[in-house]
């Protein structure tokens, strides 16, 4: 005896019940208690769907899809994280380290020249306060548009949420940093810090932003066309 | 199974074994495989696979594609060519695990 879509739609809405929100993860607890239900009728072809489906869910344990479901968010984020610091560590190697020592020195110039609290300040506020909230906004959009189309969660799209979030915890000590804007200037040593700080800050985010979370949804794609925004 | 703590340490190299030869598995299926060649000593809980999985993945060792069966969709697993590598790893170590309590368990002053 096979399972009917019904049953299938059934079961996604029993994996989302049990706090399973991503549908990635959904479509393969789903397979997994389609086929032990399966199992089960084979013995027992008299059980009902509902008492067969119970009977395979005892099987996860105590904590059901509990842990499951928080090592597979350990694992992901740690994947990512890993990729992140995988291509990071390519702008310190050559060819790309002559792209990161320009712009650290193309900043440091640039704080030179114009060596006020006022600009400094503005720059640096603009870099990790405006343009990461504007990605941030553009990837909510994307979420919402894709949805409104078919109604399913992505465990990838929380993390990347996350990350568009990590900026703002660099930004934690802001008392110090608006304080910056009130003074007239800076010594060498104090532009040197500021240059380098921003320019390692912007290329961690653009390798998450523009490389990594692109790949990964890239991948995401082939594996779940659904994923795709029409 | 009283046993079962002791293939604990074992379970990813059991995984990496099984889909080096049978190509590629879906989770049910390895658990499934597992309990028929062991004749039922051994049982793959839900709970331990698919984190066991999951982690193999983001490791880079498995690679995943998701496939249409009847009305549903299924995640197999197969092994990407570093896992392929930690495989022959894993089962060198084993055996060097194995000779030593082999020489542990056969050693005079323990009898």
């Amino acid at each position: 005896m096979e399972l009917t879509t019904k049953n299938i739609e059934q079961l996604y809405k029993f994996t989302k019940d049990h706090f399973v929100d991503w549908y990635d993860l959904q479509t393969e607890l789903v397979d997994h208690l389609a086929n032990d239900i399966e199992e089960i009728w084979k013995k027992n072809p008299s059980i009902s769907f509902e008492t067969a489906r119970d009977i395979s869910f005892k099987k996860f344990g105590i904590f059901g899809f509990g842990d499951i479901v928080e090592q597979k968010q350990n694992a992901l984020s740690k994947h990512y994280w890993k990729e992140v610091l995988k291509e990071f560590v390519q702008f310190f190697r050559l060819p790309k380290i002559i792209l990161t020592v320009f712009f650290c020195i193309g900043t440091y110039s640039l704080f030179s020249y114009f060596n006020n609290g006022y600009f400094i300040f503005s720059l640096i506020f603009l870099t990790t306060a405006i343009y990461p909230m504007f990605r941030l906004y553009k990837h909510v959009w994307r979420v919402k548009r894709r949805n409104k189309s078919n109604n399913k969660s992505w465990q990838l799209d929380g993390i990347i949420y996350q990350t568009a979030f990590f900026p703002y915890i660099v930004l934690c000590p802001y008392s110090t940093i608006v304080d910056l804007f009130f003074k007239p200037s800076f010594t060498p040593n104090q532009l040197i810090f500021f240059s380098v700080s921003l320019v390692l800050f912007s290329l961690l985010f653009y390798v998450s932003t523009e490389i990594v979370s692109p790949n990964m949804q890239k991948k995401m794609v082939k594996l779940f066309p659904d994923y795709a925004i029409v | 199974m009283n046993n079962q703590k002791l293939y604990k340490g074992s379970l990813q190299t059991i995984i990496l074994n099984l889909l080096d030869e049978k190509g590629k598995l879906y989770g049910y299926e390895i658990t499934k495989l597992v309990k028929e060649i062991t004749k039922g000593n051994l049982t793959i809980s839900e709970g331990a696979l698919y984190p066991t999985l999951h982690k193999l993945e983001s490791e880079g060792v498995l690679e995943v594609e998701i496939t249409t069966f009847n009305n549903r969709k299924r995640k197999y697993y197969f092994l990407t060519q570093k896992g392929k590598e930690e495989k022959v790893t894993r089962l060198k170590e084993l055996e060097s695990f194995l000779n030593t309590m082999q020489s542990l368990i056969n050693s005079k002053s323990l009898t």
